[in-house]
């Protein structure tokens, strides 16, 4: 073994960590090697240091102040603030949904009350136009035979507004015409 | 190490949400939490700090523990990683106040009537040494002292310390071996001067004889 290598043992031999049959040889050596047996002496006093500086001990009025200190900060960890209750009831599920619902509710009501006049006048202008067509459908239907007339053809393809305010594509039927089709949708 | 069988109650009962079990563990520990950051930090204000955040994480943490090591285990990797958080955040301000703290000051009394031999000229070299030896420690790189410091002043095993750093027990011995030369080459004066004064007064010795 070369000193390097032994100067590495020293650290071991120190701390009683070899065996038996390296040990000797690191003995051996440090009887011949004077370098190796200085640094072995040096490491020693300096392990001897080490001990003295390990019974440095901190006051007690210290641990004092510090556990009251952690105390304290554990406590204030225990008491949730009232934002973090909040948003921690809200991560459950089903109080999450009722809140969604109730969102919409809210909104919904809303929405009424601030538009309840305009939603009034669709109404009642709806409803109107309904009675017209209704009118409209009893005049025409003395006139049976409205549909064999290819003049009157698109005549009523188009109606007036319905409920909803659109007009409705209403499905007529061909009675005079030779193809097979029975219903035309436009 | 495995956990034991006290420290296994009271840890289920802490996770169960009892504080004052916590306590318990509180006071078995906080002594060598604190001096572990003190040495690891080298500012009795700073570990104070770090010892507070230590214990608040744990709490915090212990839910998630599982006992697959031991609690002291455990804890001293929290209080590593803290002290590694703390240097590297504080490090310039770390600097100017490491160098005027006294490092002999709180020496156990017994140990000090054993050095001293009352005679105040020794007590003060023996500052001296101690503070040469702190400076020199704060030196090494983090790595070579924290192993130093588990191992000297902690009294860890090396198989402990190889739990608690994550690493195998070779790279513990290896970086141990490499931080005693380091700060023996650092001390390398103060180590020799013993050995000079005692080569010198055998010197005079003999002239006088």
């Amino acid at each position: 073994m070369n000193c390097s290598k032994i100067s590495y043992c020293i650290s071991e031999y120190i701390d009683n960590r070899l065996d038996v049959s390296t040990k000797r040889i690191v003995d051996n050596h440090l009887k011949k090697c004077k370098k190796c047996r200085s640094l072995y002496e040096e490491m020693l006093e300096l392990r001897g240091l080490f001990m003295v500086k390990a019974y440095e001990r901190p006051k007690a009025e210290y641990f004092e102040n510090l556990k009251s200190n952690i105390k304290r900060r554990i406590l204030s960890c225990n008491v949730v603030s009232l934002k973090d209750r909040f948003f921690n009831a809200l991560s459950t599920p089903s109080i999450a949904l009722s809140a969604c619902l109730a969102v919409a509710l809210i909104a919904s009501i809303t929405v009424n009350v601030m538009f309840y006049d305009k939603i009034q006048q669709n109404i009642q202008t709806a409803g109107e136009n309904l009675k017209n067509n209704i009118t409209q459908l009893a005049s025409e239907k003395s006139d049976s035979n409205i549909y064999s007339n290819p003049q009157n053809f698109n005549r009523n393809l188009l109606r007036p507004a319905n409920i909803s305010g659109s007009y409705m594509i209403t499905p007529i039927t061909v009675r005079d015409v030779q193809a097979k089709r029975a219903k035309i949708y436009y | 190490m495995a956990l034991l069988d006290d420290e296994k109650k009271i840890i289920k009962e802490c996770q169960r949400g009892n504080a004052e079990s916590f306590y318990i563990l509180l006071d078995r520990y906080k002594e060598r939490v604190y001096s572990l950051a003190y040495q690891m930090i080298g500012d009795h204000t700073s570990a104070d700090d770090v010892t507070q955040e230590v214990f608040i994480r744990a709490y915090k943490g212990l839910p998630k523990f599982m006992g697959k090591c031991s609690f002291f285990t455990w804890l001293y990797r929290i209080t590593i990683n803290c002290s590694y958080r703390y240097l590297r955040k504080n490090m310039t301000f770390l600097k100017k106040v490491t160098n005027e703290i006294d490092p002999a000051m709180y020496l156990d009394e017994r140990l000090k009537h054993k050095f001293s031999v009352n005679s105040p000229y020794k007590t003060l070299e023996m500052k001296e040494t101690m503070e040469v030896l702190s400076q020199s420690i704060d030196k090494l790189p983090v790595k070579h002292k924290t192993v130093l410091v588990m191992f000297e002043f902690q009294g860890l095993s090396i198989q402990d310390i190889s739990e608690i750093l994550k690493t195998s027990p070779g790279t513990v011995k290896s970086r141990l071996h490499h931080a005693r030369l380091k700060v023996r080459n650092s001390m390398i004066d103060v180590l020799n001067y013993d050995k000079n004064k005692k080569r010198f007064s055998k010197k005079n010795a003999v002239n006088y004889n």
